[in-house]
């Protein structure tokens, strides 16, 4: 099987090649990149092509089987163009691809969207097509929507996979990014460097208490792919949505628990289901609304737990094989690996944060580790 | 398109199809994109739709990625020019989007809507001159209206709300000067409309505004951002289109009328659901790949007329009940007394009467009843009709100062406007005093109308009406007229002018009677123009035409004497009374029997009518002056339709149409002595032939005046042979004939007033010096 893959350079792709490298029924991955690269693996051809160039995409020729879609911008500090052409455009020119692909034989798609999409109306987790798409405040959100929607409404065969938070990889914890819960951390971080933060008794998060945390560890993602491509189901059906988290991803309660007094010794987490409408002057709308994002940046999830829904062979944890951030702790199950995740991750912000502020000379560290 | 997990692959597309691609940038909504293919004068068109709100950074980026890949992108929801007053500019945001596109053509809708905004208000003020007049428009975006200018032509009120939604900030802009300066100051921002939906406290002062506007100038996109249209309530809205669901939304909270600037024809169309700017784009691109030789406006209209577009008619969303209001008052001091509280004061001495009918004058309007059940056959649309009933006599409105009289009349408008009257009609004589309605219409807070327009159109459908029953004229039509002369005496009064204008069309021969000599000879002439072929005279006296005149129609505002001589009257002429108080009262009718007298203006309106009061006319007969004023409600039609003495035919002839529209017709014809039954008529015919077997025209019988008569008989030889005459000759000739008479008395000099009794008689006099003359 001759297999294109987008995003092959990013954080889920890097597993994805590996476990498609590592397989003998792919013969080659073709891999479009937008700067010049090289692959020590003969299966692999990098061509130059940036998908969110029209005239490149429409001379671009493929004689594959199936493609894999991971590109994508998933960077909540990035803009609104900068997201529309990476999500939405880059989907645009896919399509246009794939129906082109399509005219001669099947060619599926396997796309990366995400949980998001059913973000600000209660179909987070859901694994129905999207009615709508989430308010253009969460720009992620909004335009993997759109892309996921534009994927279902063509007449392209279609698997939308919709990831859950990817976090580090069961193997070695390793993680690319940090947002999402990591971002949270990060929050607390600042919070707890404000005067006064120690006499802090109550963080507000705007988030329904019950709400899930729909983790998915990477390599876990990357072998949900891997499988998709060869699942005997897949292979007669033209369009599917599927959800991927693990259902013992901790709770919105319990990861709060867990992070805010890592920083904030004398706080707990508020939770502040619905924000109360305020009569604001015209005028300080600016100011009201960034707040508000910054605050509403951690979303507020749903609880709809459902069984894991893609069968995967269970994946073995080797003991005492994590980075040395992560201890020495055996995990037996995935919410403890959850837990120490987290709490080991937060030591590792706590530190970095230290050293900016000595290599700046400006502060001391403040407070001892529980 | 919807979403489906499981669906069959589309068919190929043929590579031959050239398919053009568009690309839709939609800054009024943020959502999913969407993708199809529509034919569109026989081109293919791939339209990808990327609902991207108001955002022009994006913006500037996908056009900067399609520039060159596509054929076209169109822009929904900016526009290429803002103006205000003098200032015209290109939008800021436009401007910055224009030098993104290099290769291909960016498209916006001005041309398209705004040509068809202008040719809507074209028509509409065609038909309804005064539509915008005294009335108050709100503008939601007026500096992206340029339809605005049109309006203020008209003489409608202004009011921007630019300020607040394109700011935020709640000042409600008043002139176009103060749009100038928001304009200039707004320059530098991309003049980003609120969503009302985000904003609670704009759609607040949104509402405020619309209660002080009767009529709201917006767009289909900004409705649709309101979270409330209820403040639209009994209003007028002008929009560019309307969805069905929203068309229902108004029609629900009441919303008066409608009027959509976009032909019904093209939103009807399978292009209708499209944003307009998608048909100027593919028009545009379609006549470049035709290598058309005409221009983009040629084309366009070439497109308009193949497709038989025109502007939409003015549309009432009926709501269950509109209101409107009427005056009026007792027409002689015995309807006072009728009154259940005032019966005792009947027998009271004539000085206490007098007394009492002077403070009664004084005393401010009052509610006085209603006409409720009044249903348009054509539509449903129910109206109320309050009742404002004035204490004053016509002797006492005559005689008040005008000003007095008006200031009751505006109070009355008030206190009827905040009871909910859209408009209000004047009867009786409360428009005979001053300006016949001008200044009251001018001071009043809602709509002002005479009622005169239908009183002359009811005049001549009733008097039709008996002269067909009568059957007298026995003479051949002699083309469109018929072979029978006819009378208007009054000519010069609002209502006998029209009279005068209509049946110059109907009649072979037109006898204009009046007092004022150089009102009659202007009227003489613009009839002529207008009827050639017109056997035409003045006079000033009736009755020397009197005598082979088959149908007199009076119409003045005689309060004392006799205006004709019943004596000289022909047999079976039909003599119709329009005045009010009539001309012709029982005793003086009862003296001919083969003369039919009929009193016009009474008309039925349609629907379960009941009248809860008094107004000196059996139920449920209404005068034709209040029925207009129902009329013009039922139809939505607030305006000043009949104001100031000079009626236009164009007026009377649109009101008679609404009249067969919603279904009021005459009711049963009156004569002064009650309802004329088909036995009297055959009675009267009957008496009339046989009498016209004898009948000598009629003589004068005082030789006495002749004298003074000749003078006169100068004068009217003049002017019937149709010589200038000067107004100093015509005062001689009045003075020398209003000099003593042989009867030793002097004559009265009122000009209002029908000739007083001396120079009446001097007046016969004339007909014996004319055969005298024509003698000699």
């Amino acid at each position: 099987m001759k297999v294109l893959l987008t995003g092959a350079t990013g954080f889920l792709g890097k597993y994805v090649l590996n476990l498609l490298l590592a397989d003998p029924r792919v013969t080659q991955v073709v891999i479009p990149t937008r700067v010049r690269r090289t692959h020590p693996n003969e299966k692999v051809t990098i061509v130059q092509l940036d998908l969110t160039d029209i005239a490149q995409v429409e001379a671009f020729e493929f004689d594959g089987d199936a493609v894999i879609h991971l590109a994508g911008l998933y960077d909540f500090s990035r803009t609104m163009p900068d997201n529309y052409s990476q999500n939405v455009v880059n989907m645009l020119n896919m399509i246009a691809l794939l129906e082109r692909l399509n005219q001669t034989k099947r060619v599926p798609v396997y796309y990366a969207s995400s949980y998001s999409v059913g973000l600000g109306y209660g179909k987070v987790l859901d694994e129905s097509p999207l009615e709508r798409v989430p308010p253009k405040q969460s720009q992620y959100a909004f335009t993997k929507a759109i892309a996921e929607k534009l994927l279902t409404d063509s007449f392209v065969p279609a698997f939308v996979f919709r990831l859950g938070i990817l976090v580090g990889s069961e193997t070695d914890g390793e993680i690319l990014k940090t947002d999402g819960p990591y971002e949270f951390l990060k929050q607390l971080i600042l919070i707890s460097k404000l005067p006064g933060s120690r006499h802090l008794r109550r963080i507000p998060i705007p988030s329904d208490r019950k709400g899930l945390l729909p983790l998915v560890p990477v390599n876990q993602a990357a072998e949900v792919f891997h499988q998709a491509l060869f699942h005997p189901e897949l292979q007669t059906e033209w369009q599917k949505i599927f959800g991927v988290y693990n259902t013992d991803s901790l709770g919105i309660a319990e990861f709060c628990e867990i992070a805010v007094p890592r920083f904030l010794k004398n706080a707990r987490p508020h939770f502040i289901e619905k924000l109360p409408s305020l009569q604001i002057p015209l005028l300080a709308l600016p100011a009201v609304n960034l707040i508000k994002s910054r605050l509403l940046r951690f979303g507020a999830l749903q609880r709809n737990v459902e069984a894991f829904r893609f069968a995967l062979d269970p994946v073995k944890l080797s003991n005492g094989s994590f980075v040395r951030y992560f201890g020495k702790k055996r995990i037996s199950n995935f919410r403890d690996y959850q837990e120490v995740f987290f709490r080991g991750f937060s030591d590792y912000l706590l530190d970095q944060v230290d050293e900016e502020a000595r290599a700046a000379g400006k502060i001391q560290a403040q407070g001892k580790r529980p | 398109m919807t979403s489906r997990t499981t669906m069959t692959p589309k068919k190929k597309i043929s590579k031959k199809t050239q398919i053009k691609k568009i690309v839709l940038l939609d800054f009024l909504k943020e959502g999913a994109i969407s993708r199809e293919q529509v034919t569109f004068g026989g081109h293919i068109f791939e339209i990808t739709e990327h609902r991207i709100g108001w955002d022009f950074d994006t913006a500037e980026h996908l056009i900067q990625k399609y520039d060159g890949h596509v054929d076209g992108i169109a822009l929904h929801g900016v526009q290429k020019k803002v103006s205000a007053g003098r200032v015209v500019q290109m939008h800021p945001g436009y401007r910055r989007l224009s030098i993104c596109a290099l290769n291909t053509p960016l498209f916006v809708t001005d041309g398209l809507r705004d040509f068809f905004a202008d040719w809507t208000l074209q028509r509409l003020l065609k038909t309804q001159p005064d539509f915008f007049k005294s009335k108050t428009v709100l503008f939601h975006a007026a500096v992206a209206t340029p339809a605005i200018k049109k309006v203020i032509q008209a003489q409608g009120r202004i009011l921007a709300a630019d300020a607040l939604l394109l700011t935020g900030v709640p000042k409600l802009l008043t002139s176009s000067r103060q749009l100038e300066l928001l304009l200039r100051i707004a320059q530098f921002s991309n003049l980003r409309p609120k969503i009302l939906a985000d904003l609670p406290q704009v759609q607040k002062v949104l509402d405020n505004w619309h209660r002080k506007a009767d009529v709201v100038y917006t767009f289909s996109a900004l409705l649709e951002m309101m979270t409330s249209v209820d403040s639209l309530r009994g209003k007028t809205l002008i929009v560019d289109c309307l969805k069905p669901e929203m068309a229902a939304r108004l029609k629900s909270v009441g919303v008066e009328q409608v009027i959509e600037l976009i032909p019904h024809k093209l939103i009807g169309s399978e292009m209708g659901s499209r944003p307009l700017v998608l048909i100027n784009s593919m028009l545009e691109l379609n006549r470049l790949s035709e290598n058309s030789l005409q221009s983009g406006e040629e084309y366009m209209i070439d497109w308009i007329q193949e497709h038989q577009l025109e502007p939409n008619p003015l549309s009432g969303l009926s709501q269950p009940t509109r209101r409107c209001a009427f005056i009026v008052h007792a027409l002689s001091q015995k309807d006072l007394w009728r009154h259940p509280l005032l019966k005792t004061v009947e027998k009271l001495p004539k000085r206490v009467k007098d007394a009492l009918e002077y403070a009664g004058a004084r005393v401010p309007i009052v509610y006085y009843g209603s006409i409720q059940g009044i249903k348009s056959e054509h539509d449903g649309q129910e109206v109320i009709c309050d009742l404002y009933g004035m204490m004053a006599t016509p002797r006492q409105l005559l005689s008040m100062n005008e000003n007095f009289v008006y200031k009751r009349l505006i109070s009355a408008a008030e206190k009827a406007k905040s009871n909910g009257a859209r408009m209000i009609g004047l009867g009786a004589y409360t428009k005979v005093v001053g300006d016949a309605g001008v200044t009251v219409a001018r001071g009043s807070p809602i709509p002002v109308t005479t009622g005169n327009s239908f009183s002359a159109s009811t005049t001549l459908w009733a008097a039709r009406e008996m002269v067909e029953k009568m059957g007298m004229i026995s003479g051949e039509k002699d083309g469109q007229r018929l072979d029978a002369k006819c009378m208007i005496i009054g000519a010069t009064g609002s209502i006998g002018r029209v009279s005068a204008l209509l049946t110059a069309l109907v009649f072979k021969e037109l006898v204009l009677v009046a007092p004022q000599l150089d009102k009659l000879l202007e009227l003489k002439q613009e009839i002529e123009s207008m009827a050639p072929g017109l056997k035409i005279r003045v006079a000033t006296n009736p009755n020397l035409e009197l005598g082979d005149t088959d149908l007199v129609v009076t119409a003045t505002s005689n309060t004392d004497g006799q205006i004709l001589d019943m004596e000289r009257v022909k047999p079976g002429a039909v003599i119709c009374d329009c005045s009010r108080p009539l001309d012709i009262g029982a005793e003086l009718a009862a003296t001919r029997p083969d003369v039919m007298v009929i009193e016009s203006g009474e008309v039925l309106l349609p629907g379960n009518v009941k009248i809860s009061c008094d107004i000196g006319l059996p139920k449920p007969s209404v005068y034709a002056c209040l029925a207009e004023t129902v009329l013009l409600t039922m139809e939505g039609r607030y305006e000043n339709f009949s104001i100031s003495r000079n009626l236009s035919m164009h007026r009377v002839k649109e009101i008679y149409r609404l009249a067969a529209k919603h279904g009021a017709r005459l009711s049963e014809v009156r004569g002064p002595a009650g309802i004329i039954t088909a036995q009297q008529i055959v009675d009267c015919r009957n008496l009339a032939k046989e009498k016209l077997k004898t009948w000598t025209h009629g003589r004068a019988s005082r030789i006495g005046d002749v004298a003074a008569a000749v003078h006169f008989e100068k004068a009217l030889k003049k002017a019937n042979a149709g010589s200038k005459i000067s107004k100093k000759s015509l005062k001689e000739a009045t003075n020398e004939s209003m000099k003593t008479t042989s009867s030793g008395k002097k004559a009265s000099r009122n000009p209002e007033l029908v000739l007083p009794k001396p120079l009446k008689r001097v007046l016969k006099a004339q007909a014996v010096a004319r055969k005298s003359l024509s003698s000699s």
